[in-house]
């Protein structure tokens, strides 16, 4: 032997090496998550190349599902018009700028068919024009060390006719496209989900047992209820409802009419098992007994069906005792690892997350720098929590990765909106109630705003990855000196969860009061004095989403999700920030900021930010008639007769009105920042 | 932790500490048989005994509250012990039958009462009624009007009465009430009634509650006068009352003669404000008395001082003849100038809203509700939503109807929210302008809602709300920087009509332009109209000036004039090129400012320092570009138009350059009547007017007085502003330097999810009844919360909060973990 097989891979690549030129990023895959990060690059003028396998974009919808119906939402009325806000409940568009490219204008359907998104995603990189090589089948991924590139190495990539590519960052978008299979005795019986028969026809009359407990292995029941003398379920793991879990990847109730027959005594069922302790055996004819290994094993090499004990032969009620016409698996997609050379050290998961590739909060994956994962492969990262695994949350994550690698490469940072301090509510309020990708990656991507120095002013920053939190400053170019807020989205701590019964009795809060025990998805703000250091993410308290901050605001949960009610929202947000930032963040009409301005040495910011600067909010006779008759204003035409009453009138409102009580936030707040 | 210690020597017992908090609960009770019990009574000292059964349970309400009343007891020098009667020793005072023991009181081995166990239903009970047997001498209870009067007529001259109502005997008002007489039943005599009918006869109200007075007899010589009767508005507490005698007792007037923000008072201690009347040796005698009658009259709400004036370092401003101290610490003290009694009496109650002194820390405090709306324009707009705004005179844009709009008119757009208050009342002020030009303008008035197309406001640039651009074909979009009102919104748009800087065109051109004849529609929009003069080769000066006059459009007329002629009107004007030429239209002067290498932003400030008046009348529209001055204020305030004559004398010496530290101003109330709002800050009453006052804003402050007693005129204000400069004049107040922090506390719900953590940490999450790990307790509680919690999720939405319900439950067993 002369040599591994890798050199001498090496060696035959060097001549083309020197020859082929280096591209800045090269996209693994135009499927949605490929297509919405080309998109970007596209916008921000980077070079760019997308390589796919298939002749067209989104090919895996060619064929999957396999019943043609997608369960991501259609919803194409939502009685506003915010675009902004109707991509909360839009589960299948792309980000563009171009509102044509909206998937609702593809199909009329609320669970829409497979061909319509795989015409949509062709539309989106035809009319974007997207840079996609087709026909194009990466066979190899190897890295070349190199100190000059960006990432200290260059990614090679080999396909299928011999062409390289030298890319300077990867950004693997290739899904996941290997079928699960779990190996026991007579798993080669099985049929998979990628090739059983679709048409019900096919079942008429038969006993079919489905390995699998996913929205695919219901897909599957569901299509043969009707024709099947029943359907029996087996998988490792009890059924997960998706309106208990919060979670779409769970079984949705689109697809569970087979839970409903199970429970209505019809003949089908679920059944729960360890399926590698499972062997199936076929009979003389053709039909399947289900046995354990063990059984198997013990038999030795005769291994016929009537060779190998049963589980019945010992307990005669055994629940699979029937013989099955068919066993289909539908076990889920794991991720194709086998294109990857090892020096990308690119390996899979933990145990709950093994079909997934191990990547960082920021989609980079652990083991090489400038390797990016995106889109459904991406799901490690918020796996069985939020919507990172599913078009409607992955195209804000890659729009995350992108604006990650634009400050890395490009020197380009987070975009920001600087704002003066008056316009922290609106700023929150603004996106609490309109912001998708808050809303769709609930618990993953927050917004950050950056407390300016003296609080008169912050930064607003959208849709950063939480858990990267400790690294903002370098992942965004933003300084973080001054206090930060996070706003993000939540659903109540105990509420979702498998077996959980989400329709308890009173289940909802309507007190603001009690807004910290929300339980459907509401806006949470949390307040840091510092920014949290990598140890404190991490070692953050269980059931935190983010480290213990110093102080934190849930905006209580709302029907309608619209938290925009002057008192019952508005109000205890503006104490919040007020509290927090020891300001007083009320609005004042001209009037009385010129009577501040002349019986005060300070002004509050509102009068400092407008007023002063000759942008003060003037009065009408109609709104300072209700300020009167509120108390909060003085009727000071009126009151020259009976000058005497002064004092503690509601009208007047010096700063620091009352005292805050012990133990409220107020004083806790602002003593610990005198100390610092 | 507040705890009182009083120190009195009583009959049979010694000296006693009584702390409100009982830290510790080592409540012994003593079992003894009676033999036992009877050997260890002491002479002189009392003692409280139950006597029982020896078979009887051990436990029963009664023995719980007597547990627990042994320590209080103690704390009075009163022994307690439960003695067993048992077959072998009989005793008289063990009943035949088990349900009729009761509980005996001795003094040495006297019975001095006996009480059936359900009189003393808990520990209050159980104190209030021995103290109440045992001070028997010290607390008369009476039951008629006669009984008061009586009372009352027997101790005028000798000693105050402390009278109270208490709905029943043995409640916790009761138990307060004895606990004082034990204190101060040797200086003052107790009376006590459970009469509504006596209460109601000394014209007391809302008798729903326990009442306590004190009543002044001791200074009352003659007997045909009442004693003076003082309400205790504060809840009936051992602490309470406590310090309402103390505050009783306390000396009526003290003299001091140190900085008030010093002084502490038992009164100021006990969380009450002072008032310090200023004397001066001259009128000593006549202060004394007034503050004498004062300090009466404010009997327990204030604390009363005689402030000598000539005796202190400190400075007290001139005018101030009383100095009020708040009871808040770290409050500055105010200087006032009151004219007689009973407005100090009005500041006083006016200033204080009596605090509850809290017993412990289990009550709420009720302060001031945070779920009350304390900004006024949100306050404004909610209260106004109802009202229909004619916004049919505006174009309301959509995403689709936006681009095509601003390009085929020049329009004006405000994008707006319309979820945010101060969006909505401009709002209203821009309705008002749209009606206000209807038919008349060629501008379009549009608006936008951003909460509908926020894709088309954030493609505008625009992130924050309210904001007004114009939109003119050809030009780029631009902001309004103007005040968010009516009247400046429309001077904007009036002054665009026509393009910045006008391109003057000939010498005649400019003539009629700085004569106010070629834009007069429009002069009324801007105070002035600026001319720039360039020779046709200055085209850099030429440029930045252009550069600033766009600046400047909708705000400043300004025009541009280089033709070769220029120096015709460099000329007539005496002003070497570049130059400006500001023609102020209502004075009817011409002003020319030669301009050098001065940069667009310069020469934007320029002209907008140019343009101020010397001697304006101030409004809320104008008031900040005159603070941009940063200079002291010398402000007439008059009730209506400005005398000519105190005009005349302000702008002589002006025009001497007597004022050129300080900007000159005059206030109109009728124009602005909020001016009315800042005389109350700086006087307290309305002084007479014309008035003129220098208010030093910017360094510390303080704002003097011109002397009332003077005419206004040259000499008069030349040398008292010679003194103020000198620092002979006392400020009349000083304007107070607080920042502006939170009005209210937040809702901390942190320290709510801490809590709920320790407590039960699935509160609200579904019963999950099935799961073998919840411990049975968690089971328990939640089930027959659940059969509490039985009513419709609406009403509960509905339903005010119940503040004390819930966490005070978990704070109750937070504390007792802490106990543990």
């Amino acid at each position: 032997m002369w040599g591994s097989p890798g050199l001498l891979l090496t060696l035959a690549l060097h001549p083309a090496l020197a020859v082929a030129p280096a591209r800045d990023y090269c996209v693994l895959g135009a499927g949605p998550a490929g297509l919405q990060m080309a998109y970007f690059l596209q916008r921000a003028g980077r070079d760019y190349t997308v390589l796919e396998r298939a002749p067209g974009p989104g090919s895996f919808f060619a064929r999957y599902p396999r019943h043609r119906k997608l369960i991501s939402i259609n919803k194409r009325y939502t009685g506003r018009s915010n675009a902004e806000f109707n991509l909360r409940h839009d589960w299948n568009s792309l980000l563009s700028h171009d509102p044509r490219l909206l998937f609702k204008h593809y199909s009329a359907a609320y669970f829409p068919d497979a061909g319509d998104m795989q015409r949509y995603l062709g539309d989106f990189a035809g009319r974007l024009g997207l840079r996609v090589q087709y026909n194009t089948t990466v066979l190899h991924v190897a890295l070349d060390k190199d100190r000059r590139a960006w990432n200290g190495h260059y990614f090679v990539l080999t396909d299928h006719k011999g062409q390289v590519y030298r890319c300077r960052v990867l950004l693997v978008a290739t899904g996941l496209s290997v079928p699960n299979r779990v190996d026991f005795p007579g798993s080669e019986h099985l049929e998979g989900y990628e090739s059983v028969s679709v048409d019900p026809e096919d079942f008429v009359g038969q006993n079919v047992l489905i390995l699998g407990r996913g929205n695919a292995a219901f897909e599957t029941a569901e299509n043969i209820l009707g024709v099947t003398n029943f359907i029996h379920m087996l998988s490792r793991s009890r059924v997960r409802l998706s309106w208990a879990t919060h979670y779409v990847g769970d079984l949705r109730a689109i697809n569970n009419g087979l839970l409903d027959t199970y429970q209505l005594k019809s003949l089908d069922g679920l059944l729960e098992s360890d399926l590698t302790d499972l062997a199936i055996l076929k009979d003389r004819e053709g039909k399947f007994h289900v046995t354990l290994k063990f059984f198997v094993e013990e038999a030795g090499t005769n291994q016929s069906a009537d060779a190998v004990t049963l589980p019945q032969d010992d307990s005669d009620n055994f629940a699979m005792r029937v013989a099955y016409d068919r066993v289909i698996r539908c076990l889920g997609w794991n991720f194709d690892f086998s294109i990857f050379n090892e020096s990308l050290r690119l390996s899979s998961g933990s145990e709950f997350s093994r079909k997934y590739p191990l990547i960082r909060a920021s989609y980079e994956a652990k083991g090489s720098r400038g390797l990016f994962v995106l889109g459904t492969a991406s799901h490690s990262v918020d796996y069985r929590k939020s919507a990172g695994g599913f078009i409607h949350g992955f195209r804000y994550t890659v729009r995350a990765v992108h604006r990650l690698l634009e400050q890395r490469h490009h020197g380009v940072a987070w975009p920001a909106t600087q704002h003066p301090i008056t316009q922290l509510t609106s700023s929150v309020l603004r996106r609490v109630n309109e912001a998708s990708g808050l809303y769709q990656m609930f618990g993953v991507l927050a917004d950050v705003i950056l407390v300016q120095e003296n609080a008169t002013a912050f930064e607003y920053l959208e849709e950063f990855p939480t858990q990267m939190l400790a690294q903002l400053e370098s992942l965004t170019g933003r300084r973080a000196r001054h206090g930060l807020f996070v706003v993000h989205m939540e659903y109540g701590r105990n509420f979702s969860g498998p077996e959980k019964d989400v329709f308890f009795y009173d289940r909802s809060v309507g007190h603001t009061e009690d807004a910290w025990q929300s339980n459907f998805l509401h806006p949470v703000i949390y307040y840091y004095r510092h920014l949290p250091t990598e140890q404190e993410v991490r070692f953050r308290p269980a059931q935190w989403p983010l480290p213990r901050p110093t102080a934190i605001h849930h905006i209580v949960e709302d029907f309608l999700t619209d938290w925009t009610a002057p008192v019952g929202h508005v109000l205890p947000l503006r104490r919040f920030l007020e509290n927090c930032l020891g300001t007083d963040l009320r609005s004042f009409y001209a009037e009385s900021c010129f009577l501040f301005a002349l019986t005060r040495q300070k002004l509050p910011p509102f009068c400092r930010q407008g007023y002063l600067r000759k942008q003060g909010l003037v009065s009408t006779e109609s709104l300072r008639r209700h300020g009167v008759e509120s108390g909060l204003m003085q009727d000071h035409a009126a009151a020259g007769q009976h000058l005497r009453d002064r004092g503690q009138q509601p009208g007047d409102r010096g700063p620091v009105g009352h005292p805050p009580a012990a133990g409220m936030l107020a004083q806790s707040l602002n003593s610990d920042k005198e100390e610092l | 932790m507040m705890c009182s210690s009083f120190r009195v020597f009583r009959v049979g017992i010694s000296f006693v500490t009584m702390c409100i908090f009982y830290k510790s609960a080592a409540n012994s009770l003593p079992e003894l048989s009676p033999h036992e019990y009877f050997s260890t009574l002491q002479p002189g000292k009392a003692s409280l005994a139950y006597f029982c059964q020896a078979d009887s349970p051990s436990t029963s309400v009664f023995l719980e509250g007597l547990h627990e009343a042994v320590r209080p007891l103690q704390d009075y020098g009163i022994s307690v012990a439960k003695v067993n009667c048992i077959k072998e020793e009989t005793s008289r005072y063990c009943g035949k039958d088990k349900d009729l023991m009761k509980a005996y009181l001795f003094r040495g081995n006297i019975l001095l009462r006996e009480f059936p166990t359900d009189t003393l239903f808990d520990e209050n009970a159980i104190v209030a009624h021995v103290l109440f047997a045992l001070l028997f001498n010290e607390v008369k209870y009476i039951t008629t009007p006669e009984d008061l009067q009586s009372a009352e007529n027997a101790l005028k001259g000798k000693a105050n009465i402390v009278f109270s109502y208490v709905r029943a005997i043995g409640t916790p008002e009761h138990r307060a009430v004895m606990e004082a007489a034990f204190v101060y039943g040797t200086t003052c005599q107790f009376v006590l009634t459970t009469e509504i009918a006596l209460l109601e006869s000394i014209g007391s109200e809302e008798i729903e509650y326990a009442h306590l007075y004190f009543f002044h007899c001791k200074p009352v010589l003659d007997l045909t006068q009442e004693c003076r009767r003082i309400l205790m508005e504060q809840p009936l507490t051992t602490l309470n009352i406590d310090l309402f005698i103390k505050t009783m007792n306390a000396p009526l007037l003290t003299e001091v003669a140190e900085d008030p923000q010093h002084v502490s008072t038992v009164h100021f201690q006990l969380g009450l404000p002072l008032v310090f009347i200023v004397s001066q040796q001259a009128t000593y005698e006549a202060d004394k008395r007034t503050a004498e009658w004062v300090a009466w009259r404010l009997l327990g709400k204030a604390g009363v001082l005689l402030l000598l004036r000539d005796s202190l370092e400190a400075n007290i401003p001139q005018h101030a003849n009383v100095v009020f101290k708040r009871a808040e610490k770290g409050v500055p003290v105010e200087f006032l100038v009151l004219h007689d009694v009973d407005s100090i009496i009005s500041h006083v109650e006016n200033n204080v809203h009596i605090e509850e002194k809290q017993e412990d820390g289990e009550d709420d405090v009720e302060g001031p509700d945070i779920d009350i709306q304390d900004d006024e324009v949100a306050e404004t707009v909610y209260r106004d939503r109802k009202r229909q705004l004619p916004l049919e005179l505006t174009v309301e844009l959509t995403e689709e109807t936006f681009n095509a709009t601003v390009m085929a008119s020049d329009s004006l757009v405000l994008f707006y929210a319309g979820w945010q208050a101060v969006s909505m009342a401009f709002l209203q002020s821009y309705i008002d302008v749209a009606a206000k030009l209807k038919g008349t303008s060629t501008m379009l008035l549009t608006r936008i809602n951003c909460a509908d197309w926020t894709d088309v406001c954030t493609k505008q640039n625009v992130t924050e709300f309210p904001v007004v651009k114009m939109y003119k074909e050809g030009e780029n979009p631009v902001s309004y920087a103007g005040m968010l009102g009516t009247e400046d919104l429309l001077k904007f748009i009036q002054l665009n009509r026509i393009s910045y800087p006008v391109n003057i065109t000939s010498i005649q051109e400019a003539e009629q332009y700085l004569h106010g004849e070629l834009y007069k529609d429009l002069l009324s929009y801007s105070s002035v109209s600026v001319l720039g003069l360039f020779s046709p080769t200055m085209i850099t000066a030429k440029e930045d000036f252009i550069e600033a006059g766009r600046a400047l459009k909708g705000y400043v007329i300004t025009g541009v004039y280089s033709g070769e002629d220029v120096l015709i009107l460099s000329n007539k004007y005496a002003v070497t090129l570049p130059a400006l030429l500001l023609a102020r239209h209502k004075e009817g002067r011409i002003e020319s400012i030669p301009l050098a290498n001065t940069h667009a932003h310069d020469i934007v400030q320029l002209i907008t320092d140019a343009s101020l008046e010397t001697f304006p009348e101030i409004t809320v529209e104008n008031l900040p570009s005159y603070l941009r001055l940063q200079k002291p204020l010398l402000m007439l305030f008059s009730d209506g138009s400005i005398n000519p004559q105190h005009e005349k004398a302000v702008l002589t010496m002006v025009e001497q350059k007597h004022l050129d530290s300080l900007t000159p101003c005059w206030l109109n109330l009728k124009n602005t009547p909020v001016g009315r709002g800042i005389l109350k800050a700086y006087f307290d009453t309305l002084p007479p007017l014309p008035l003129l006052v220098v208010v030093n804003l910017h360094s510390g402050g303080r704002v003097f007085a011109f002397p009332s007693d003077q005419a206004i005129t040259e000499q008069n204000l030349l040398s008292w502003l010679k003194k103020l400069e000198a620092g002979l004049e006392n400020p009349i107040t000083v304007l107070p330097a607080q920042d502006w922090k939170p009005p209210l506390p937040a809702y901390d719900f942190l320290s709510m999810m801490d809590a709920a953590t320790l407590q039960h940490p699935t509160r609200k999450a579904p019963e999950c009844l099935k799961d073998p790990d919840v411990p049975e307790s968690v089971k328990e509680h939640h089930e027959d919360k659940s059969a509490v919690e039985r009513e419709p999720t609406e009403t509960l939405r509905i339903k005010r909060w119940n503040r004390s319900s819930w966490f005070k439950y978990a704070e109750e067993s937070l504390r007792r973990d802490k106990e543990l």
